[in-house]
């Protein structure tokens, strides 16, 4: 053991076991798989505990945590990568990438929602809860995707070498995943609101 | 359709990639003129800039419910 240093004593079991339920939350978006999810998360705060001394106090908790959580993620994803480069471009549901939002001429078959000042919705509880709804209802893969550039914050170079995805397919999945997020918001959230 | 134009179609598929990479000059303008005369593709580009700002406070936001729960 090292000697106990300030950043040591600042990490109880109890402190890092309140963020386990946003950990899992992050995994199980990216994983698909509760237990696997459960798997990770596991490591994260076993492995947090451990290299506590690493921990400079620089980043906050959460952000440290969900690097290592990021990490635990990788690894477990390697191990699918053949699945997933697979499966994510022939995904149910994503054949015609929306064609149907255009028509024949490329143009919006119907003209695009007007959302206001959207920010508003962020001080809303109830607003994150349709947003976890939608983000549920996303395939699988394409979920994956979206989580480790949005959520973790790779860039697709990151996500490409990680997945065996191309960079192109990795552009479609993300493409998908953000309109089938706003279509999905657009109608639980800023369809209801606008009808009134 | 012009070759200097692009669809409401693509400028959505551009405008998703431009927040995922760093795009090249003729995309870019290609992009943006079509922004500049479409209303329509200037709100789903408005929507892309709010679902990624809305993914990251949500991020935040439940790290924040957990430390609540906790106390
Ligand atoms: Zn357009």
């Amino acid at each position: 053991m090292t000697k106990p240093s300030e950043s040591v004593t600042r990490f109880k079991l109890e402190d890092l076991e309140g963020h386990r339920r946003s950990l899992f939350k992050f995994a199980m978006l990216q994983l698909r798989d509760e237990a696997q999810a459960e798997d990770v998360v596991q490591e994260t705060l076993l492995a947090a505990m451990q290299g506590a001394e690493r921990y400079t106090g620089q980043a906050s908790v959460r952000t440290w945590l969900t690097g290592i959580l990021k990490h635990k993620i990788i690894d477990q994803i390697r191990k699918s990568v053949r699945e997933i480069a697979t499966e994510a471009v022939h995904e149910e549901g994503s054949g015609d990438d929306f064609d149907s939002l255009f028509n024949e001429r490329g143009a919006h078959a119907e003209k695009p929602s007007d959302w206001g000042s959207p920010e508003t919705a962020l001080a809303q509880k109830k607003f994150f809860e349709v947003l976890e709804r939608c983000m549920d209802g996303l395939p699988k893969n394409t979920a994956r995707i979206f989580a480790m550039r949005e959520i973790m914050g790779m860039d697709t170079g990151e996500i490409c070498k990680e997945t065996g995805i191309s960079a192109t397919n990795c552009g479609v999945l993300l493409y998908r995943a953000r309109t089938a997020l706003r279509l999905c918001l657009n109608e639980r959230w800023f369809g209801a609101r606008t009808r009134r | 359709m012009s070759i200097l134009m692009v669809t409401c179609k693509e400028a959505s598929r551009i405008g998703s990639e431009a927040l995922d990479r760093k795009l090249g000059f003729r995309e870019r303008v290609l992009l943006r003129m079509h922004l500049a005369l479409c209303e329509g593709c200037r709100r789903v580009d408005a929507q892309y800039r709010f679902l990624r700002r809305a993914m990251s406070e949500w991020v935040e936001s439940s790290f924040e419910k957990d430390a609540a729960d906790q106390r």
